[in-house]
């Protein structure tokens, strides 16, 4: 050791994690952190929380499915769709249409809702295969307003019987089934966070392989990720395909959510740019930002008109804020990167 | 199968909602290549703006008035300076900051001002209200079909946009610095030209656009109804897209051609109805279509810029 390198100046320099980074920084933090969010959705919850706040949790575990979905395809693909709200509606649609037709158990009209979303997201992914950036966005929106308006000429969702049926009046709407063993609100509240941790554990377990590995490389550089032997077509299809089967599934039980009379509107065009909106807010590149982007877009506005003002400022508003939430996302996160010296 | 006749209504309706979306993807087009942002705020602006200008009137002008007197005829103007203010107020308060990143997330930052309009708008007039602005028109016969004058101003202004703009960008030395600028940003700042003010031009002319776009599409959508014109825009970029954010008279056609066929896909009953219903997805779908056929020979290369 020499005198140089006991200088203060050098002992100074030496990095300091942070407390907190070194916890984050443990391999058993992740699985931990998911033990006790599963354990507190699942029993704390229920045994706190009223049915208004069931309710408001039940929305929060669908819309924490569609959000990841549309954050593992901006964060971990770098594909900006903002056409999951298509595939949330047609997830939605078909499990309806199904539970009416036919009297296959939930789960399963689930699974189909969700493979028939990620077969139309195959199909929306081919011509945005050959784009990105900007015209990705732009082409996906209009897919997206697309469906809204197919959706909206179907007369979704209507409560006919059959796969096909349509009835008059909207008293006449039949509710969609729900799973035997989930009939009353908190036992379907359970069903949702247990579906909403296996699409998690999905998304995770898939990007822990190689096609984790292969959309890290495809995000980084196309050419790059080509030019090392990546199918980087197979790849990005199985990016649209994964995250369509997720928010197929996520439609699927939030179709259960709403006795009758579901409307277009969870499914438009203002739908698609508020999610990329809270997606932004909510983080995109670890799939906790789904779950944090849920909240934010479902009970933490809830929660701020009951505890805090006390009046419907913050609902009443909601939107405004999540438009002012995203431009203060994007500007911190530029001053971010370009305080980093990195090209943004 | 309608008749051809029957036909020609939607024709005269479409080239005014065509004239809408043209003069809308102009505003966009000069916009994108100026600064590289998709307004996609236009639609949430305009509406602000006939909102305002809608509570200026007093709140009650949902009937065709033959005359607007005193100071309610201000509104008019203040509904274009609204949008202006709003426009330019981005530009070069909350533009700048997010101008060194990609054009995707400059839009996404129109998102954020649009959904922060459309939050204000939705509290303070009560959405579940049917309200209008009218302009005072005329009606008249033409080859058998009903024509309003706000039709046909519709059009007129449409063409004169278009030719304004591409007369203003070819000949002024605002517009050659406005197309330096599009053709290379760095470079035409080295040259001297001044970004910033350049910049704050165009934010400015997409403005004034969107005013004037806003003070005849309530007319002719005969409602103020937030989401349809907040949207409004998202129909608009079909137009822009097939003139691949570059070229005004291909914009300009493209859009008068979809607004055409939307409309004329109206009268199809019996087996063909489903085409008078599907006839909204027009402009996604040529956009859609044009994306496909732009990108077809695409190139991509190791630092990350797309060659054509």
């Amino acid at each position: 050791m020499t005198a140089l390198d006991d200088s203060p100046a050098l002992v100074d320099a030496a990095p300091k994690v942070p407390a907190v980074a070194k916890v984050m920084g443990n391999p058993w933090f992740e699985p931990a952190a998911v033990v006790v969010v599963l354990a507190v959705g699942l029993f704390a919850i229920p045994a706190f929380f009223d049915s208004f706040w069931i309710s408001n949790f039940t929305q929060m575990g669908v819309f924490s499915i569609v959000c990841a979905s549309a954050g593992l395809l901006y964060g971990r693909v770098g594909l900006v769709s903002l056409g999951q709200v298509a595939s949330y509606g047609i997830g939605c649609w078909v499990t309806i249409r199904l539970s009416f037709a036919t009297s296959l158990p939930f789960p399963v009209l689930l699974i189909i809702g969700g493979l028939v979303a990620a077969v139309i997201g195959v199909l929306i992914g081919l011509p945005a295969l050959r784009v990105s950036g900007l015209y990705l966005a732009l082409v996906t929106l209009m897919l997206a307003a697309g469906v809204e308006i197919v959706l909206a000429s179907i007369k979704f969702p209507n409560g006919g019987g059959g796969f096909r049926g349509i009835v008059e009046t909207l008293s006449d709407i039949r509710p969609t089934r729900r799973p035997s063993f989930a009939g009353t609100d908190t036992a379907y509240y359970r069903f949702i966070v247990v579906g909403a941790f296996a699409m998690f554990m999905l998304a995770s377990f898939v990007l822990s392989r190689k096609p984790g590995r292969a959309w890290a490389s495809i995000r980084q550089s196309e050419a790059a990720a080509l030019a090392a032997g990546i199918d980087v077509t197979r790849y990005k299809l199985w990016a649209f395909a994964l995250a369509a089967f997720m928010a197929g599934v996520a439609g699927g039980l939030f179709a259960g959510t709403v006795p009758k009379g579901i409307g277009v509107d969870a499914f438009n065009r203002q739908a698609a740019i508020f999610l990329i909106a809270v997606v932004i807010m909510g983080g995109i590149y670890s799939l906790w930002g789904g779950l944090l982007g849920a909240f934010f877009a479902t009970c933490l506005l809830k929660f701020l008109t009951q505890n805090v003002i006390g009046h419907q400022f913050w609902t009443r508003f909601s939107l405004s804020l999540f438009g002012f939430g995203l431009l203060v996302n994007l500007i911190q996160s530029t001053k971010a990167a370009e305080k980093k010296g990195i090209e943004a | 199968m309608p008749g051809l006749g029957e036909f020609w209504p939607y024709i005269i309706q479409g080239l005014a909602f065509g004239a809408m979306y043209a003069v809308t993807g102009t505003g966009l087009v000069v916009l994108y290549r100026t600064t590289g942002v998709v307004n996609l705020a236009f639609g949430a602006i305009g509406c602000m703006g006939a909102h305002i200008a809608w509570s200026l009137l007093g709140g009650s002008l949902s009937k065709p008035t033959p005359i607007v007197h005193g100071l309610r005829i201000l509104a008019y103007p203040a509904l274009v300076l609204i949008c202006a203010a709003i426009t330019l107020l981005y530009g070069m308060w909350i533009a700048p900051k997010l101008a060194r990143r990609d054009p995707l997330v400059k839009s996404l930052g129109m998102v954020g001002v649009a959904l922060f309009l459309l939050g204000i708008m939705k509290e303070r007039w009560d959405t579940s209200k049917p309200r209008a602005i009218v302009l005072p028109s005329k009606k008249f016969t033409v080859a058998g079909g009903v024509v309003t004058t706000t039709q046909l101003f519709a059009l007129g202004f449409a063409i004169l946009v278009v030719v304004v703009v591409s007369v203003f960008l070819k000949s002024t030395a605002t517009g050659t610095a406005m197309r330096a600028i599009a053709n290379d940003r760095e470079v035409s700042s080295l040259l001297g030209v001044p970004i910033r003010r350049v910049e704050a031009l165009a934010w400015l002319g997409s403005g004034v656009i969107c005013g004037c776009v806003f003070l005849l599409l309530p007319p002719l959508f005969k409602s103020l109804d937030q989401g349809t014109l907040t949207w409004f825009v998202v129909g608009a970029l079909g137009g822009a897209i097939v003139g691949q954010f570059r070229s005004l008279p291909v914009t300009f056609f493209a859009s008068m051609v979809i607004g055409v066929i939307e409309a004329v896909l109206t009268p199809f009953r019996g087996s063909l109805q489903f085409m008078g219903e599907y006839r909204k997805t027009t402009p996604f779908l040529v956009a859609v279509v044009a994306i496909v056929w732009i990108s077809r020979r695409r190139t991509i290369t190791l630092s990350g810029r797309e060659l054509r």
